[in-house]
């Protein structure tokens, strides 16, 4: 018996080191899923997207978001006069900032299906800085400066036509 | 600690006491020794019980509970009318709707607003959903204390089913915020109402044959639970049990029934009792109400009207006051909501039906083994997040 057993020590051995050896080379069992495109549904909320040159400026997201996370940002211009930037570290993605948006048919402020949020190292300075920044500020801020320009123009234009006829009228 | 214990009417014997150790056999028989059940006790969860024991039997239990106060009631006050839910909704993280619902539903008694019908719909599928993702892991749990883990990993694999249709209709598994004052936040798209059929499907048709046949009428389980924490009729009045604990002792008591909300009234389905009262009583009566939300959500789904599904909810709300219970997945819960004509609650009090099975569960736990405790602490059946809120 012992004999036998003494026999089968070093076959068993041999079993075991193949079996973890096979085991090396075998594809992981579990999957590393942020890079494999997982889909969530259409309305997951995710990650923000603030689309500057849609915004109007008027701070409702702001004042529907429970944990206070909308930060107004001030432009220059006078429409929009700020812009919301959320401090992606304090959301907790309840979408109610969506809801309370007026712009249409597009909402200026959106959550999207984009999950794949990571902070490294997860310190306190780095997880301050991630915030949504609002997309084509500066774009957008490039437009309304233009536009004021041009109201601005058109305004400077018509006072003086206004100023001209006034002359007419008191020369004749 | 040790005053309270005499004149509770039981001699305790301080440990430190020199003549006690070692040196009398006779009374040290007579030691009552404290034993901390917690913080981190798999089956107590975030929550301390301190347990004095007698030898094996249990002399008295007194739970030390905070560990995760989250002032939910206070922060409210400091909310709107509509994004008060986030706080609201996170009472307990598995039935999540049925808080949602309860609040939306004073807010909109104090406003006067009338809510669809549709929206009503949609409130009872999501209720019942969150009733039997509750209920899975409030069975798997049951069985998981006596040391059996397979039955929570197969409630998983049913929720998870839950949860992706809750995800389809909110966009979020679990912390949903779908249900505001004035309906529900989300239309329910044919892919939700798929999913969920999907998902009451997989239930009825998978989860329940497989898991009936294996631990519901389960020997060892019987050994274990039958007669075990048995509460009559009267005391479970008397001592104020909630919930499924309350129906097991044979009270029927259910608001969907007594006052019904939502679409309740309109649906057909049945109150579960049972006249046993013990803790095998209470898993039983958690296993069949399963079956009836399943029915429930049938019946909504079927019974869903075309229409809006949010109606308009004013800024501010009229000076008002309103109580309003609803059944929740462990119980009664109820939410006195009080308007000062702001844009925000002025303040809110939660009943919640776990703090209630808590403070009975001392009185439960009177004489009984030590090994019985974590039995009757899981079959009441109670979630640390809305005891300490
Ligand atoms: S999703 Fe984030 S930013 Fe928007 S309201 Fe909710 S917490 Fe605030
Ligand atoms: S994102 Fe929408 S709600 Fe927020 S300021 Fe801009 S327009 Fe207003």
């Amino acid at each position: 018996m012992e004999i036998k057993e003494a026999l089968m020590v070093p076959f068993e051995a041999t079993k075991k080191v193949i079996r973890v050896t096979k085991a090396l080379f075998a594809p992981k069992a579990t999957e590393v899923w942020w890079d494999k495109g997982v889909k969530r549904e259409l309305h997951y909320r995710g990650k923000h997207i603030i689309k500057a040159e849609l915004c109007i400026g008027c701070s409702m997201c702001a004042r529907a978001c429970p944990v206070n996370c909308i930060e107004m940002v001030p432009t220059g211009v006078k429409k929009p006069r700020a812009v919301p930037k959320v401090r992606g570290n304090e959301c907790i993605f309840c979408g109610l900032c969506e809801d309370a948006c007026p712009t249409k048919p597009e909402k200026a402020i959106k959550l999207t299906d984009n999950y794949s949020m990571i902070v490294e190292p997860g310190t306190w300075d780095n997880l301050y800085q991630f915030v949504f920044e609002p997309e084509g500020l500066e774009e957008a801020i490039e437009k309304a400066k233009k536009m004021e320009e041009m109201i601005e123009k058109k305004k400077r234009e018509a006072l003086k036509k206004k100023q001209l006829e006034d002359k007419k009228g008191e020369e004749k | 600690m040790g005053s309270s214990i005499a004149t509770a009417g039981y001699t305790f014997v301080v440990e430190e006491t020199k003549e006690v150790v070692g040196e009398d056999l006779g009374l040290l028989q007579e030691k009552l020794l404290q034993l901390n059940w917690g913080v981190q006790h798999p089956a107590s969860g975030p929550m301390r019980l301190k347990v004095w024991v007698d030898g094996d039997e249990v002399v008295k239990v007194d739970p030390d509970i905070g560990y995760v106060l989250r002032l939910l009631e206070k922060l409210v006050e400091y909310r709107t009318w509509i994004n008060a839910i986030v706080n609201v909704e996170r009472a307990c993280f598995m039935d999540d709707f049925g808080t949602m619902t309860g609040y939306s539903i004073a807010a909109e008694k104090i406003a006067g607003v009338e809510v669809p019908k549709k929206a009503d719909y949609v409130r009872t599928i999501l209720c019942e959903g969150g009733r039997i993702v509750s209920h899975l892991i409030g069975l798997g749990s049951f069985v998981g204390v006596m040391g059996v883990h397979t039955p929570m990993q197969w409630a998983l694999i049913a929720r998870e089913k839950f949860l992706d249709a809750f995800e389809t209709f909110s966009g979020q598994r679990i912390a949903t915020s779908s249900i505001v004052p004035g309906g529900v936040r989300y239309e329910p798209t044919g892919k939700f109402i798929e999913k969920m059929v999907v998902a009451v499907d997989y239930l009825e048709k998978e989860f329940i044959p497989r898991y009936e046949e294996v631990f519901v009428d389960n020997p060892t389980l019987k050994i274990r639970s039958v007669g075990v924490g048995k509460v009559s009729k009267e005391k479970a009045i008397e001592i104020g049990l909630a919930g499924p604990a309350l129906r097991a002792s044979g009270v029927a008591s259910d608001i969907r029934k007594d006052y019904p909300y939502a679409a309740y009234g309109e649906l057909d389905f049945k109150v579960i009792t049972k006249e046993e009262g013990d803790s095998y009583a209470r898993y039983l009566v958690i296993w069949e109400e399963l079956k009836e939300s399943a029915k429930i959500i049938r019946q909504a789904i079927e019974g869903l009207p075309e229409g809006d599904y949010r109606t308009k909810f004013p800024i501010k709300v009229p000076q008002g006051e309103a109580y309003v219970n609803v059944e929740w997945a462990r119980g009664c819960f109820g939410f006195h909501l009080v308007s000062e004509g702001g844009t925000g609650p002025y303040r809110l009090k939660m009943r919640a039906p776990s703090f209630a099975n808590l403070w009975a569960m001392p009185e439960i736990m009177k004489n009984v083994k030590l090994a019985d405790v974590p039995v009757i602490f899981a079959s009441l059946y109670m979630c640390h997040g809305d005891i300490d809120r």
